[in-house]
């Protein structure tokens, strides 16, 4: 109680007034206090809870964005690469290469003969 | 009716000419067969539970006025609400057994009777669903707000009244427009209010006179409640002018405590202080710089704190000029903002929120009645925000534990607002309520959603695409 009021507890008669509290009171004011620090606690972890699945929300899409992004890097890797085949087949290079090498490729193409195939089996 | 083995699809038309005949596990009831968005069968799938369960659910839709498409922004489930308005509209989903159970389609209610349905079926449901998604698309709302008829009225009136008969036989229902019905209680029983006012004791302007600000209020609280049984517990700081503590000793007065405080500044502490010196059942707290307007106002606080559910309540605050300081808090952008704040009392919203008692996701502390049970259970006032944001923690901390909080416009209350204490809010208070509330407060706000419900006059076409969905992230 504060010294400037303490003579108008003394006055008062008909009003209560309260200037201590009470080791009961003290300690309900704590229960308060540990409750509120409670759901103090249980707010913050939804805060959290809601953070990281936000940040896994933006995992997700960022892997799904980078993998679309490789798929179209590929897709148009494979697209030059087949471009730059079909120029490839088209040169006279390629061509007077495929006449050389034909024969060799015709013999290659040839079914191995009977007896070779038993001797494998024996 | 376009069928499927979960869906039923039945228009209020169909509904209105034949018996229904029920062939799937939920009924979705429109307006019209195509007024249905492609793909809602995917979305009711993902959000609806086991149809085993009594459920009721009903989604977002758009109406469109005057060639523009205007999403309806439907809030959460909101009982309080849908007694003074049906804000449920279209569609409507019920599970075949809720339907069965609830008694079915009621026809002689016309076109009005899906709001019968839907508050009988929320009388029994298990569960009760919101999808915050545009389902459905209509050119004719379910409730015709142009239509002023006595007849069209009779007809609201009495689906509420017949709600009321089988809920709460004493009440009593009266519609004075299609968005507005006020509902009349009685109490059962009249528990103990401890009225907590903290104070320092200021002296100000107020009406062009000085006067001191806690004696004004008690004078107020005596001479206009008609309530009678309270207690008045004022927390005085220790540096109040000790002829302020004497004067409202020497009046005689009944039923009031002194309880001075003697540490530095914190309202929270102030109030849960005042709530341990406290021996009522409900918890009236109160700044001392209001005046109360309404005779009733004790009542009709308490009317609300009967139900089970509801642990909080405020009423319509005032500026000194007649304005409106608050009609609750709602969330919008970063932070809760006092609903239609700085506008004339004698204005509404487009949705008519100003007029019907409802949900809120938060109220200011300057008058708020408060059930001791939970005020205890949640701890109290938050004592880490000593000036501001308190209330907002507050009002969170019972949301979070599953409580409603209403606001009602039937009990008017004069607020000079921070008369009494500098206004300022501190920096560490904001970052404490964001750590705290970060994704609560920066979410739709769950009852007044998507709009600025500061503004009276707004329409919501502008944030057609910005909706974001609302969660709780709680086990």
């Amino acid at each position: 109680m504060s010294e400037q009021n303490a003579h108008v507890t003394r006055r008062i008669t008909h009003v209560e007034v309260d200037t201590d509290w009470s080791d009961a009171e003290a300690l309900k004011l704590e229960v308060l206090k540990l409750r509120d620090e409670l759901i103090g606690a249980e707010a913050r972890l939804g805060q959290v809870k809601a953070e990281l699945l936000r940040t896994a929300g933006h995992g997700r899409l960022k892997l799904q964005a980078d993998g679309i992004e490789n798929h179209v890097q590929v897709l148009t890797e494979n697209k030059a690469l087949k471009q730059e085949l079909r120029q490839l087949k088209k040169s006279t290079t390629w061509r007077i290469g495929r006449l050389v090498v034909r024969p060799l490729s015709l013999f290659k193409k040839q079914p191995p003969s009977s007896s070779s195939v038993e001797s494998l089996n024996a | 009716m376009l069928n499927s083995q979960r869906f039923q699809i039945i228009s209020l038309e169909d509904a209105q000419i034949a018996n229904i005949r029920i062939e799937a596990e939920f009924l979705v009831f429109v307006e019209s067969e195509n007024c249905l968005r492609d793909g809602f069968g995917e979305i009711l799938l993902q959000s609806l539970p086991n149809a085993d369960s009594l459920v009721l659910a009903y989604a977002d839709e758009t109406i469109t006025l005057a060639n523009r498409r205007i999403r309806t922004w439907k809030p959460i489930w909101s009982p309080e609400r849908l007694r003074g308005q049906y804000y449920v509209g279209l569609p409507v989903i019920v599970s075949k057994r809720l339907f069965d159970q609830c008694g079915g389609w009621t026809a002689v209610f016309g076109s009005l009777a899906i709001y019968d349905l839907v508050l009988r079926a929320s009388e029994i449901a298990e569960q009760i669903v919101f999808i915050p998604e545009v389902l459905h698309y209509t050119n004719h709302p379910v409730i015709d707000i142009t239509s002023t008829s006595s007849q069209y009225l009779d007809v609201i009136q009495n689906i509420v009244q017949n709600h009321l008969d089988r809920t709460e036989p004493q009440a009593v229902a009266t519609t004075t427009h299609p968005l507005t019905t006020t509902v009349f209680r009685n109490l059962s029983s009249k528990p103990l209010v401890s009225i907590i006012i903290p104070t320092c004791g200021t002296t100000a302007r107020i009406h062009g006179k000085d006067s001191v600000l806690i004696e004004d209020c008690i004078k107020s609280i005596l001479s206009i409640s008609s309530y009678d049984n309270f207690e008045i517990v004022v927390v005085f700081d220790s540096h109040t002018p000790q002829r302020v503590i004497q004067d409202i000793a020497g009046k005689n007065l009944p039923n009031i405590k002194l309880v001075e405080f003697s540490r530095p500044f914190n309202f929270s502490e102030k109030i849960n202080l005042g709530a341990v010196k406290s021996s009522g059942e409900v918890l009236l707290l109160l700044n001392d710089d209001t005046e109360i307007y309404s005779s009733n106002w004790i009542e009709e606080h308490l009317t609300y704190l009967e139900q089970d559910d509801v642990a909080m309540v405020g009423p319509m605050l005032l500026l000194a000029d007649g304005r409106i300081q608050s009609a609750g808090h709602f969330n919008f952008e970063t932070g809760a903002i006092h609903v239609a704040a700085g506008h004339s009392a004698d204005t509404d919203t487009y949705d008519r929120i100003l007029s019907v008692p409802a949900e809120r996701s938060g109220l200011t502390m300057a008058c708020t009645a408060i059930k001791k049970s939970v005020f205890n259970q949640v701890g109290g006032l938050c004592t880490l925000f000593p000036k501001a944001f308190n209330d907002v923690d507050f009002g969170n901390k019972v949301r979070l534990l599953g409580y409603r909080i209403i606001w009602t416009p039937r009990a008017q209350v004069a607020h000079y607002e921070s008369l009494s204490r500098d206004p300022k809010t501190e920096l560490f208070e904001s970052k404490l309520l964001l750590e705290r509330w970060g994704n609560e407060c920066t979410s739709h706000d769950p009852y007044l959603t998507g709009i600025n419900y500061r503004l009276v006059d707004v329409y919501p076409s502008d944030l057609l695409e910005t909706y974001t969905d609302f969660r709780l992230f709680v086990d």
